[in-house]
């Protein structure tokens, strides 16, 4: 039995030209089964096909990924850095506020104290009165201002630059003393038992050595005249100062005269007292029946180990600096937006008429680049910054740097059409549709204006508008299934029908944090740009009606500097 | 029986192809218990293996025989039908569905094995033989002649005869359609198709067939 089926045909013996002949033998209804082993060579290629399909896939998601995760550890890092700024605050503000007082923390003023010294001291000073005053009466705490004080002794001469600020807060700390152990704070019923301890604890002080102890720990200029100020004016109790001044200065406030300012204040108008909360008092009256406790202030029972740590310097607001520097990661959208449509442009730019492009290739070229138009598709577009930026004035600066980017695009066309001129060879060929990737590759430099707060801590809105001068360094267009189509353009090919040098105007808006503490910030928003000139080489529009590249995207970046 | 056992994603065993049967409606194809060519396309465009295979073999015999003719070996040939077969994979979604599936893979096949006849236009040199100028017409008997015989006569024609004998005598393109697929004028195209004709005319008669002029 024959393979082919026409042979099988049991038709009478007919007679036939030629053509009909052979197109009765090989025409519609001739098969001839092909090899077995060619559909596992064409499964393979469909894999190999979709396996290829499946990496670019893979690609673009690990970019978006890589973009994702990047945002993901740049915010938690933010959140991070300001949790623990909050969080360390936070607990020096608790311990001192609250677990010894019973008061407020710092910037929650005791509105009763903060009243009284709303007269002679600054609010923040007066804040600091409830916090302080009653830290003496305390066991923990007056034995660490104990340990202060005896450790003072030592370290107030050593300590030359603020040698003047504790001898001032000597003289404050030993009139304090005299305050205390007078009993003079205890302006408040209920409380007197406790009072007296207190008294003692301060009495037994080295009055100046505590108060060069709390002016020698804090070394901040503010607090450092504060204290002086008030040790003049005011009789401090010395302990309080100390202590609660070691222990603010941690929280930032550099309040060790802070709380000496507090003290005096309480210790003036007698309302120390008035601040305490109902649990401070039932705190203070407990331990004021246990001696013991209290005698741990003595300095000769205190453990030596329970030495005072070398505190740094607080930081003074450092001055802006002129220039900042910062990198940025842009994903998003790419549209290239091209019309290679040569209707109605210039002489110089039309269509070749050579014969060896055909008689019909420009009608076949406008066809495809309709097509390729109607069928064009935005692709993904990344995009790397490093930027300098400089401060200009107020919440403005100026932007510049340089900036790498890659974008992709597809598109599709029955003429395997990638923007250059076709050859009229075969129309029949071209009536399949032909997917085309384009690949573009930039390098530019950015100019930009920007609007943000340089110094502003936490979150805070930026604005940017400006233009970018590119560099179209290489344009692949990738016919699927016709490599002989595919073309790749250099920024040096000759036959480009590409813009070797782009201008796009860039905006962009955003949110970004500054920790608390460091010299850093994160940028996050939304961006989006259009094309200046078109893509194209020569575009047949007139200027105002030239199609423009467009993309928008999200940017993340990060600056250092202040 | 429901013929779109593709469709659905179930990969049960495959149903009895023909590969030489003619287009089948949906109808007819659904009572013999094969998938519908919707289903088959619908099956293809959804990625499923099975539907491809299907389609492959119902319509590879006669793919195969169409790029026999146009190549000059049968490697030539099976690398069109898989060049074809993968471009009608991969362009499926553009098939519009107005005319028999089979017309659209044909001309598909066609295409590749015209692009496969410019990339080795300038590799192949084929002389033309000794063949006179010109024949008067006969005619053949058709059953003198098989299969086999008349593709080899075939696949021994110049490439550029070749092409254009079987755009005209078997494909029904006109010399003005052929010129267009080849890039070549109106006039070459019927001065290179009447070279064929001789040629073969010369081979048949050489190969002894009863023929008989035609006044």
């Amino acid at each position: 039995m024959s393979a082919n089926p026409i042979e099988d045909n049991a038709t009478p013996k007919t007679t036939g030209s030629l053509e009909e002949l052979f197109r009765h033998h090989l025409g519609d209804e001739a098969a001839r089964p092909p090899r077995a082993v060619l559909w596992d060579q064409i499964d393979n290629s469909l894999l190999v096909r979709q396996n290829e399909t499946y990496r670019r896939r893979l690609a673009a998601t690990r970019w978006v990924a890589a973009a994702s995760l990047l945002l993901a550890t740049l915010a938690g890092t933010g959140w991070w850095a300001r949790r623990d700024a909050g969080l360390g605050a936070g607990q020096l503000a608790g311990t001192t506020g609250t677990g010894r007082t019973g008061a407020p923390a710092i910037g929650a003023p005791d509105p009763t104290t903060a009243n009284e010294q709303s007269a002679n001291y600054p609010t923040g000073q007066a804040k600091e009165v409830a916090g302080a005053a009653p830290t003496t009466t305390v066991p923990p705490v007056a034995g660490v201002a104990g340990i202060s004080l005896s450790r003072n002794r030592e370290t107030t001469g050593v300590m030359p630059g603020r040698t003047s600020e504790a001898a001032r807060g000597a003289m404050a700390a030993t009139s304090t003393a005299r305050y205390a152990e007078s009993g003079l704070a205890t302006a408040r019923p209920g409380q007197g038992t406790a009072w007296p301890a207190a008294g003692r604890v301060a009495a037994s002080a080295d009055g100046p050595a505590l108060a060069g102890r709390g002016a020698g720990v804090t070394d901040a200029g503010a607090a450092s005249r504060v204290a002086d100020r008030d040790a003049r004016a005011h009789q401090l109790l010395a302990t309080g100062a100390a202590g609660h001044g070691q222990i603010a200065q941690a929280a930032g406030f550099g309040a060790g005269a802070g709380g000496a300012t507090a003290a005096a204040g309480a210790a003036e108008t007698g309302l120390a007292a008035a601040a305490f909360t109902p649990a401070a008092a039932e705190e203070v009256s407990m331990l004021a029946t246990r001696p013991a406790s209290l005698a741990l202030n003595q300095l000769a029972a205190l453990p030596a180990g329970l030495a005072p740590l070398p505190t740094p310097a607080l930081e003074a607001v450092p001055a802006l600096h002129k220039w900042r520097y910062g990198a940025s990661y842009t994903a998003g959208l790419f549209n290239p937006n091209v019309n290679f449509s040569r209707a109605g442009i210039a002489p110089e730019y039309d269509y070749s008429h050579e014969p060896i492009f055909g008689d019909n290739s420009p009608a076949l070229t406008e066809t495809a680049a309709a097509e390729y138009r109607a069928n064009l598709r935005p692709g993904l577009s990344q995009r790397i910054a490093l930027l300098a930026t400089r401060h200009l004035k107020g919440h403005w600066s100026l932007a510049t740097g340089a900036e790498f980017g890659q974008a992709t695009a597809q598109s599709s066309s029955s003429y395997a059409f990638v923007g250059e001129q076709l050859f009229d060879l075969n129309p029949f060929a071209v009536r399949e549709p032909h997917p085309t990737d384009f690949r573009y590759r930039t390098a530019g430099i950015p100019i930009e204006v920007r609007y943000t707060n340089p110094v502003k801590r936490g979150w805070s809105l930026y604005g940017r508008l400006g233009g970018v001068v590119t560099a179209l360094l290489g344009v692949r267009g990738e016919v699927a299934g016709d490599p002989e189509a595919t073309r790749t353009y250099s920024i040096t090919s000759a036959g480009t029908p590409y813009r070797r040098l782009l201008g796009t105007a860039r905006g962009a808006v955003g949110v970004q944090y500054r920790p608390g503490v460091g010299s850093w910030a994160l940028t996050a928003g939304p961006t989006a740009e259009v094309g200046l000139t078109s893509l194209n080489a020569h575009p047949a529009q007139n200027f105002l009606h030239e199609s423009r590249a467009y993309g928008f995207g999200l940017e993340v970046g990060v600056e250092f500097g202040k | 029986m429901s013929v779109a056992w593709f469709v659905s994603g179930t990969d049960e065993a495959l149903p009895e192809a023909t590969p030489t049967a003619p287009r089948l409606t949906a109808s007819r194809a659904a009572a013999a218990g094969q998938p519908t060519e919707a289903d088959l396309i619908d099956g293809c465009l959804r990625g499923r293996q099975l539907a491809q295979k299907q389609l492959y073999e119902r319509y590879a015999g006669k793919m195969m025989a169409l790029c026999l003719r146009y190549a000059q070996t049968t490697f030539e040939a099976e690398d069109v039908l898989q060049e074809g077969f993968l471009t009608v994979f991969r362009t499926l979604a553009s098939f519009r569905r107005e005319c028999p599936l089979e017309f659209w893979i044909r001309r598909i096949m066609i295409n590749a094995a015209l692009r496969q006849h410019r990339r080795n236009a300038s590799l192949v040199a084929v002389s033309d033989g000794d063949y006179p100028e010109t024949l008067s017409s006969e005619e053949f008997t058709l059953s003198n002649f098989n299969f086999q015989e008349l593709l080899e006569m075939v696949q021994e024609l110049a490439p550029r005869y070749r092409m254009v004998f079987n755009l005209y005598a078997i494909e029904g393109y006109n010399h003005k359609e052929i010129g267009e697929l080849l890039s070549i004028t109106e006039g070459t195209s019927k001065s290179q198709y009447s070279r064929a004709r001789v040629i073969l005319q010369t081979k048949l008669e050489r190969r002894g067939a009863p023929t008989r002029h035609v006044s």
